[in-house]
């Protein structure tokens, strides 16, 4: 498969004078997990509502599966098992209920697997979706969307509020997906450890715009952290190429920089600089150097 | 595939071979003791000479043996070891011929056998006078009929020995009451009726097969219900007319049948709103047939039975006791029921607002989640609202009708009773066509406001919730002020009514044409639902028209008040609202 | 042995499955012509992408170490020798001296870079030796 699952070209979307998404480019290649990183209200949601074809394009294309989401929401939405971020699961039915109801949609609804994850899951059949607890909605509104082996898994925040068995459990389901042959994954969180571990594709937003997209090796073989020690106080940041952000004052200073030029060369500074400390910098620092703030609670898993 | 058709033709020859040469032995032989056989001993008519009687005896005999022959000939069945019963052949299934060919071989040539060996005895050896067409169409009906319920009803086995006999005892009778001298039955209407019969058994025999064919499993649970309904509804018609006209005083077996097809008609029904309502019957651990299907009983569990439990509580609470109380009064007793024969209506304005929104119980008019990322296209979440308002309008006036009969029945003013038959008995046809009306009438209320929820839109719906009651109220005092006040003012209108008729004619009949010839042009988007526009626009016509016959508004020109009607009644069923839905529902579910 | 992985670390996560599984192999957790996990239970058990272990797999059989059987999985290569004494006392000698710079009250990150600056000057004084498994 040479096509990309998601194709997103030059989307941009306007909510009154905020701009949520600006100029998005971004391909997701067939077979990959695609993490999606950017602060609350980035516009990771919004981004995922288009691909899903709930927002329409105001200007710019979004395909999937080669298919218009808006245009032919039958074939897309066919292929795609969605998990948002609360799963408004109708509060009204049953467990039963609701998964024949949404077996009925799919016909590549696999029954063993469902009841086997149902039980793994510990979910009463019986129970009302009202009286689930977050965490259980969240692993019943997973196994819907897994259930019927997607050609591709959007998760939208899943992980968030939701304790550490239930996150594992999400990406176990990611990779479990992934290594099906041919089938994707995209997942938006503010969870970077979760985004390490699994993403071999990874993007920013900040503030509506993609700052990094690219493979996930790559980025993190690009960026690095150098720890600079000067014999004399420097009123000014010193100067390294391809700079992403600096921070420090007097003598010390730290500097994230993206270029995959040797450190040595790429310090076009005076001769009385000590490199501290060198190293390749990590997703968290990446980020704070692009977003200039730091992610909510990045928490232990 | 001329020569699959003579495959199939041999086929059903091949099956019984003896039978169909001793069938045509004995018709043979028939002919020819009636050839060789004096002219004395020759029966004619019904004359009872005693050579002619042995005869008679003996070619009655022949005859009946033939007739059962044909039939056992054409008990087109076999034993289906993957079901355990027996039904249609279901080694014809892999040909590569349609589902109506394969039905309509066996069935048209059942049918032209049955024929050929009625004419043959009773036009050219018995001579029976007058000549027995409505004999020979029934027992043409009955070939349909038989070869039918032994390909769809096989889980019954044997029981469709008893469902034979019950349907072949309806036939008789129909026959046998033809003779009585003040029977309502005319010989035309038998042949009709019988025709209608054949021509719908046909139909759903043909549904049955290509069913089997496709799903190559067994029926759904939900099936015995139809087949009970099916079958009692084959029978309805003639059981109705006959309750109406002479009620249980019937000779006993005919008596007893009535009251066996009327209990299975009330377990039947009974048993389908049990399915639909209840959550735990075991036939729903099943997974749904379709994401239609699923789709339907989604919006049914949330929508579909608040208008009829709504009009049984009003029927039970309100008009229930308040007729008991009046009994006594003809007046309050007409009123009563006016009444309730008006309260579906009044309430379907309500419901159907709430109905339009995406989701019936929350506010929130945008579709919600789960909804929208199914893979369903728009115009089937709207499809199957719409399928959900009708089957909510039709149980809604099913318990109105319900209750009215007990009512009458049991302890209504006797007065009022007779006075409504009386009115009803010469219209019956009328009134069947002014009730199917109101349904679909009470349907349109409930579906017309879809386009207007869908949409997300809460500024435009909020104005149209507020405008109904808002025009109601102003309606009702302007009618009020207009014609109470002053009754120079109802002529006065008439009058005016009358002069600009012949304008109304135009505008009426341009707007007409304006919608059929939009009805025609959306017919690609939503051509599902042409057929029931159609079908319904044809009704409000017609009832329009035979209505228009009784009520005397305009007596100068009642052709030109007719075309008005007429028109009228074709406006009345929505269809541009229905393809505005879709694409609404299309602006709410992908935003801009 | 338990693997474990760490994605905050600054280590591709690649390159720390494949020193964990070497320390596996030279320590004989892993025996010459045992099977190791496949790649779907070892990303599963370690919640790691799979292509991640199979890049490691990958640079393992390109180092000679395993070997990739198709449909059947991957083993360790037979012609491994086990150094796994010399590894079991050379992991003592490395204990004991972590304990020393422990004492002194080092951080982690520096003791990796005085151990990486060691074997650094010490790669650019000696002629390269000829690398066993």
């Amino acid at each position: 498969m040479h096509e990309p699952v998601i194709s997103i070209s030059n989307l941009t979307r306007r909510f009154g004078a905020k701009t949520a998404l600006n100029e998005v480019t971004l391909n997701v290649p067939a077979g990959s997990v695609f993490g999606l990183v950017g602060e609350n209200g980035a516009g990771k949601s919004t981004l995922i509502k288009h691909i899903l074809g709930l927002w329409r394009a105001e200007s710019g294309k979004v395909r999937v599966f080669n298919l218009d989401p808006v245009a032919d929401p039958v074939s897309v939405l066919g292929r795609i098992g969605y998990l948002s971020e609360q799963p408004d699961l109708p509060d009204w039915m049953r467990v039963h209920e609701f998964l024949r109801y949404t077996q009925a949609f799919y016909p590549k609804w696999d029954a063993n697997y469902v009841e086997e994850l149902r039980q793994q899951f510990a979910l009463d059949p019986n129970a009302r979706i009202r009286v689930l607890s977050k965490g259980q909605r969240a692993k019943l509104g997973l196994l819907a969307a897994q259930a019927h082996r997607p050609d591709l898994l959007l998760l939208d925040e899943p992980s968030s509020g939701l304790d550490p068995i239930v996150r594992n459990d999400i990406l176990t389901a990611v990779i479990r997906t992934v290594t099906d042959e041919g089938r994707t994954v995209f997942f938006s969180s503010h969870l970077l450890e979760e985004i390490e571990r699994v993403s071999d594709h990874i993007a920013m937003l900040h503030r509506g715009k993609l700052v990094l997209c690219g493979a996930l090796d790559d980025v993190k073989a690009h960026h690095r952290r150098i720890t600079l020690r000067f014999d004399k106080p420097r009123s000014e940041a010193p100067r390294v190429s391809g700079t992403v952000m600096v921070t420090g004052a007097g003598r010390n200073w730290t500097v994230i920089c993206n270029s995959s030029v040797p450190t040595r060369q790429a310090i076009a500074v005076d001769r009385d600089a000590e490199i501290v400390d060198e190293g390749a910098a990590s997703l968290n620092e990446i980020f704070i150097a692009y977003a200039g703030e730091p992610l909510p609670a990045t928490s232990m898993a | 595939m001329r020569s699959l058709t003579y495959a199939m033709v041999w086929d059903v020859w091949n099956r019984s071979r003896y039978a169909t040469f001793l069938l045509l032995g004995i018709t043979v032989l028939g002919l020819i003791v009636h050839f060789v056989a004096p002219e004395s001993m020759r029966p004619d008519g019904v004359n009872a000479r005693t050579g002619q009687f042995v005869l008679h005896w003996v070619y009655w005999h022949l005859m009946m043996i033939s007739f059962f022959l044909v039939f056992a000939i054409f008990g087109y069945t076999e034993f289906n070891p993957a079901k355990s019963s027996t039904g249609f052949p279901h080694r014809l299934f892999t040909l590569p011929v349609t589902s109506l060919r394969l039905v309509a071989v066996p069935i048209l040539l059942g049918i032209v056998a049955i024929e050929f060996i009625f004419w043959t005895w009773t036009g050219v050896i018995i001579r029976w006078k007058p000549t027995p067409v409505t004999g020979a169409v029934l027992f043409g009906t009955f070939m349909v009929v038989y070869q039918a319920v032994l390909w769809t009803l096989g889980r019954l086995g044997a029981l469709r020995l008893i469902v034979l006999a019950l349907i072949g005892v309806a036939f008789f009778s129909a026959d046998i009451f033809l003779t009585f001298p003040n029977s309502r039955l005319t010989e035309s209407s038998v042949i009709f009726g019988s025709i209608t019969v054949a021509i719908l058994t046909f139909f759903l025999s043909w549904v049955c097969i290509s069913r089997q064919r496709a799903a190559g499993i067994g029926w759904p649970a939900f099936a015995t219900n139809d087949r009970l309904i099916a079958a009692a509804a084959l029978l309805a018609p003639y059981l109705t007319y006959h309750l109406w006209t002479h009620g249980f005083s019937r000779p006993i077996l005919l008596g007893f049948a009535q009251l066996v097809v009327l209990a299975l008609c009330g377990v039947a029904l009974l048993r389908t709103v049990h399915d639909l309502v209840s959550d735990r019957s075991s036939g729903r651990r099943k997974g749904f047939r379709s994401s239609l299907h699923a789709q339907f009983w989604f919006e049914w569990r949330r929508s579909g039975l608040a208008l009829p439990l709504l009009v049984a509580g009003l029927v039970c609470t309100v008009f229930a006791p308040l007729s008991w109380i009046e009994q006594a009064e003809p007046g309050a007793t007409f009123r009563i029921l006016l009444w309730t024969i008006a309260t579906p209506l009044i309430l379907s304005l309500p419901v159907g607002k709430a109905f339009s929104k995406p989701d019936f119980w929350s506010g929130e008019l945008s579709l919600p989640s789960v909804v929208a990322v199914k893979p369903l296209s728009n115009t089937q979440i709207v499809s199957s609202k719409m399928k959900v308002a009708a089957v909510s309008a039709a149980l809604t006036w099913l318990i109105v009708i319900m209750f009215v009969a007990v009512w009458f029945a049991l302890w209504a003013n006797a007065q009022t009773a007779t006075l409504v038959r009386l009115a009803l008995r010469p219209q019956y046809a009328t009134a069947i066509l002014a009730a199917i009306s109101v349904v679909i009438l009470t349907w349109r209320f409930l579906v017309g406001s879809l386009w207007l929820g869908l949409s997300g839109h809460r500024i435009s719906f909020s104005v149209s919730v507020l405008l109904y009651p808002l025009l109601l109220v102003v309606g009702t005092i302007t009618v009020d002020w207009i014609f109470r006040r002053d009754q120079s003012r109802w002529a006065a209108f008439q009058q005016g009514f009358d002069a600009a008729l012949p304008t109304l004619v135009w505008i009426a009949m341009i707007a007409a044409t304006a919608k059929v010839w939009f009805a025609v042009k959306t017919s690609r988007h939503i051509d599902r639902y042409f057929l029931p526009w159609f079908c319904g626009a044809g009704c409000f016509a017609m009832t329009a028209l035979a209505l228009s016959s009784l009520v005397n508004v305009v007596p100068s020109q009642p052709w030109r008040l007719r075309i008005v009607l007429v028109c009228l009644g074709l406006f009345a069923m929505p269809i541009a609202r229905i393809s505005l839905a879709t694409s609404s529902l299309s602006r709410n579910r992908h935003r801009v | 042995m338990t693997i474990r992985v760490n994605p905050a670390s600054g280590v591709p996560l690649y390159l720390q499955l494949i020193e964990q599984l070497k320390l596996a192999i030279e320590t004989g957790a892993i025996r010459a012509g045992e099977q190791l996990p496949s790649i779907r239970e070892m990303a599963e058990e370690l919640l790691i992408n799979p292509n991640t272990v199979v890049r490691a797999y990958r640079d393992l059989e390109t180092e000679g170490i395993i070997a990739l059987r198709h449909g059947a999985g991957a083993f360790v290569c037979a012609s491994v020798v086990p150094r796994a004494k010399l590894m079991n006392k050379a992991q003592a000698v490395v204990q004991s001296a972590m304990d020393q710079l422990a004492s002194l009250d080092l951080t982690e990150d520096e003791i990796r870079r005085l151990v990486e600056n060691e074997l650094g000057g010490r790669r650019s004084r000696k002629p390269v030796r000829k690398k066993y498994a």
